[in-house]
């Protein structure tokens, strides 16, 4: 995501437990939509026994025409895949999307997609079936997810009443819980200078190049998640099971809404 | 745009530099991008995994083999652009060797189905694939484990790679020890072999008899050959196992300066090997650098061999050869040198007055010595009778010294820098006088007498009797039994010296730290393990005086060495070849050899390699500090 947010860090254990405690509450007044999620988690097809360095995952970002979820919408899907720890740079997916919208000149200028260039460019319809069917029943994973899966929801529930069913990670999420594992001193201390992909990439040495381009940053994103599954294995997260239940999307930040939630999933299993 | 980045290393790569951008385009389809964070391995792996061939992006990796007898780890560094796993690509095997990661490295991984489609479908790909690869990579660690043949018809090279039991392709013909010497010259003749091994009753080698021994002991003296064989036959028979590598052979030959070395395989008898044998797998060679110098009668003679010395020593740098194996060879031909040397010089100046041992000292002592050196060295003559024959004694010995100095000089042989301080004249004192010294220093146990006193510790015969020089040791163990105080100053004195940085974590100029400069390379970088070694050597009271032969010495005694003796010998291998690469560069470039050494000299990877063996040293010196003395 392009867009920096401000995010309340959790404290470990804590951010387990209280997660917990919120999903009780959440699975207690669940919505219809929820149900129909927890419905979609018993496919027996997401294994949470499976070993990390065997998740298949699509990591993906958007890019929008501002942050206003009832109003803006999507200009570029990118995704690249990753199998365990290895980034397939040759299965990508890209496309700018027509918006079908006034842009707004200070967001032209960040992801640098003139009006112009996404005239021409299919609607939002054909472009999301085209991405649903390139995830595949891979693990989704973004940086702030949470934001990129309302506006894929969003449409995808416009325009053929499903959403996204595939688990999610955040790697924002995965990234504080690391770093709330992790000495706030010393050589292993991490800190980047605000929690936005470009500096958290920085500082775990990653290239950083086109920067918010969709594909660029999923890439950036993938490096950043792939260099996160060491660390995080080496905190005792060994299944998808694992790395869902720390690194779902955070709700704080976000309302519930349309949004797909991992959590209750993971409840059922 | 992502395979961008992918398609530019692989275009700068070697063997992928072939390819058109189409191909490229289609590889870098199949290509993924791996994470390895620092210390992590890929020994490990499933078969499936390491059927892949890596190409690091950013980082760097080492690759170890470990092999032979002694388990030496072979190493070899990996940068940017490097590739690895490619043997095993080929095999569709495990990995070989173990790669570590000694940074978080980043690798791009091409599908060993990838490389095959390449092979078959680019020419041009698969013959660069073949040649320039075999020769950077696979030759590269696997010379040593004797497969380079393959790749290579021959040369110096073969030496270090070829077991000496495949070169006894021949039956061996042995006969009974009881039989005539006309039977076994009958023998000899029929076989038409140089030489017969002599076997006894229980079937063992029981000696041998050579050509030269049919020449020197029957032919010119006269003698009936209807003798039994066994009056002429020598009985130095010096075997080597079949599995040791024919540079090991070579080192025993040159030793006992024999010619014919049995092999036997599991302790039965494989076959012979002869000096021939050996020539003809390699040419000119170290050996016939010793067989010159052997044959030569005067300076004026020897100065072409001194020469070659030199030579071959740039030319093992050049190869690649271990600083280890370098160094054995140019102690062993230099020792060869310096007793011809001090053989013509002995023929000179006349017969001595009492009985003596030319002492070699310090490094010259540790055999740790690139170009054979007068510098470090020490005379013991026997005790003299009264005062006027000590006079005598010590006038002979100067005239003696300054004459074996100005012969060196004048065979062209540059002056070497020598990293033990202290005096650099040579000593010559009675037994009496030596004993007293050490006990001295010993007693004194201050750090005037330990800085002056470390470079003695380290001596041994080089020419003339040998039984004062192990004398002399025996009474040095034996003073050191007794003085405790010794070692711990010892210790306090050696490690105020800590190798360049072993304190910092970034040796490698990082952008932001001002890059290390030049220093002196004997001082800081060989002394501090030199004198750690020693130091667990004496307190240990190991007679080696070679640091890697007290370090396997100790490898069972000290808990220290066990843990990390593997680590030291390798460090020891790191430092001196980049020590024996810097001194040679000088020697080569007409200057006298300096001891100043700027690390900017190294690659990136060097550098690393170099500090990393420093931490080491650094921190066994702490160890030593916090165990042992305080």
């Amino acid at each position: 995501m392009c867009l920096s947010a401000e995010f309340k860090i959790f404290c470990l254990p804590n951010i387990i437990f209280r997660t917990f405690e919120k999903d009780n509450v959440f699975n207690f007044f669940k919505s219809k939509k929820s149900k129909q999620l927890a419905e979609s988690a018993s496919d027996p097809s997401w294994e949470l026994d499976l070993p990390v360095q065997e998740i298949k995952a699509v990591v993906v970002d958007t890019e929008l025409t501002g942050l206003d979820r009832k109003q803006d919408s999507i200009v570029s899907i990118g995704a690249v895949k990753m199998s365990g720890g290895r980034v397939e740079i040759g299965q990508t997916f890209y496309q700018l999307v027509n918006p079908r919208m006034q842009m707004n000149a200070e967001v032209v200028i960040i992801h640098e997609i003139t009006p112009a260039e996404v005239l021409e460019k299919p609607d939002i319809g054909p472009v999301l079936s085209e991405f649903l069917e390139f995830c595949g029943k891979d693990i989704v994973v973004g940086h702030y997810i949470a934001l990129d899966l309302a506006f894929i929801n969003r449409e995808l529930t416009a325009t053929t009443g499903r959403v996204l069913e595939n688990p999610a990670l955040d790697t924002m999420s995965l990234m504080h819980f690391w770093r709330s594992n992790t000495p706030k001193q010393g050589p292993e201390c991490f800190a980047p200078k605000r929690f936005e992909l470009v500096e958290i990439a920085k500082e775990l040495g990653i290239q950083v190049q086109g920067a918010h381009n969709a594909l660029m940053d999923a890439f950036m994103t993938a490096q950043v998640f792939q260099r996160l599954l060491p660390k995080l294995q080496a905190l005792g997260i060994k299944t998808l099971g694992d790395l869902l239940r720390v690194g779902h999307p955070d709700r704080k930040i976000e309302p519930l809404g349309g949004m797909y939630d991992s959590r209750s999933q993971i409840q059922q299993c | 745009m992502i395979s961008s980045t992918a398609i530019s290393l692989f275009r700068a790569s070697s063997p992928f530099q072939e390819l058109d951008q189409a191909a490229l385009e289609e590889l870098v389809a199949t290509v993924s991008e791996e994470f390895y964070p620092r210390g992590s391995t890929l020994s490990d792996l499933d078969s499936e995994n390491a059927t892949a061939v890596r190409i690091i992006k950013k980082g760097a990796a080492k690759v170890t083999i470990v092999f032979g007898r002694n388990d030496e780890a072979l190493v070899d560094y990996r940068g940017e652009g490097d590739i690895f796993g490619y043997l095993a690509l080929l095999t569709g095997d495990q990995l070989r060797g173990e790669i570590v990661f000694l940074e978080d490295t980043v690798c791009y991984r091409v599908e060993r189905q990838a490389v095959l489609r390449l092979l078959q479908r680019h020419k041009t790909f698969a013959r660069q694939f073949f040649v320039t690869f075999l020769h950077k990579y696979v030759a590269k660690p696997y010379r040593e484990l004797g497969k380079k043949k393959l790749f290579y018809g021959g040369g110096d090279r073969l030496l270090f790679t070829t077991p000496i039991g495949e070169l006894t392709t021949r039956t061996l013909i042995t006969a009974p020890e009881d039989i005539s010497i006309r039977e076994a010259t009958e023998i000899m003749a029929k076989n038409q072999i140089s030489s017969l091994v002599l076997i006894n009753a229980t079937g063992l080698p029981a000696g041998i008899i050579t050509n030269k021994d049919l020449r020197d002991k029957v032919v010119s003296k006269g003698r009936d050959t209807a003798q039994p064989v066994k009056k002429i036959q020598s009985l130095s028979l010096v075997k080597a196992e079949a599995g040791e590598l024919c540079i090991e052979a070579l080192f025993k030959m040159i030793h006992y300066n024999i010619h014919h070395l049995l092999v036997l395989d599991n302790g039965r008898l494989k076959g012979i090997v002869t000096t021939h044998d050996l020539m003809r797998l390699q040419g000119a060679s170290p050996i016939s650098i010793v067989r010159e110098i052997e044959e030569r009668h005067s300076v004026e003679e020897l100065a072409s061999p001194a020469r070659k010395i030199r030579d071959l020593l740039g030319h093992f740098l050049q190869e690649g050869v271990k600083a280890n194996h370098v160094l054995r060879i140019a102690a062993e031909i230099g020792d060869r040198l310096l007793c011809k040397v001090l053989e013509m010089t002995q023929k000179k100046a006349g017969p001595s007055p009492v009985p003596y041992c030319f002492l070699a000292l310090g490094c010259s002592g540790r055999q740790e010595q690139a170009l054979p050196s007068l510098q470090n060295s020490a005379v013991i003559y026997a005790d003299p009778a009264n005062p006027e024959q000590d006079r005598v004694a010590q006038e002979y010995f100067h005239h003696f010294t300054t004459l074996a100095q100005e012969t060196l000089q004048h065979m062209g042989l540059p002056l070497v820098h020598i990293p033990d301080p202290g005096n650099t004249a040579i000593w010559c004192q009675s037994e009496r006088s030596w004993e007293k010294a050490f006990s001295a220093w010993i007693l004194q146990a201050d750090a005037f007498s330990v800085q002056s006193s470390l470079r003695f510790f380290d001596f041994r015969c080089l020419y003339g009797e040998v039984h004062m020089a192990e004398k002399l040791g025996d009474s040095i163990r034996s003073h050191l039994q007794a003085g405790r105080d010794f070692f711990k100053t010892m210790a306090s004195t050696i490690l105020k010296t800590i190798p360049p940085l072993a304190g910092s974590q970034h040796f490698v100029a990082e952008h932001t730290e001002k890059p290390p400069g030049p220093f002196d390379y004997s001082e800081k970088g060989i002394k501090p393990l030199v004198d750690i070694v020693r130091f667990l050597a004496l307190e240990n009271g190991i007679r080696e005086t070679n640091t890697l032969a007290r370090l396997r010495a100790l490898r069972t005694i000290s808990p220290l060495i066990q843990q990390y003796g593997r680590e030291l010998e390798y460090s020891f291998d790191l430092i001196f070849g980049f020590w024996l690469q810097h001194q040679y560069d000088q020697i080569r470039q007409g200057f006298p050899a300096h001891p100043s050494f700027h690390p900017e000299r190294l690659n990136s990877l060097e550098q690393k390699a170099l500090q990393e063996a420093f931490v080491l040293i650094g921190r066994i010196q702490n160890l030593l500090l916090t165990q042992h003395y305080f």
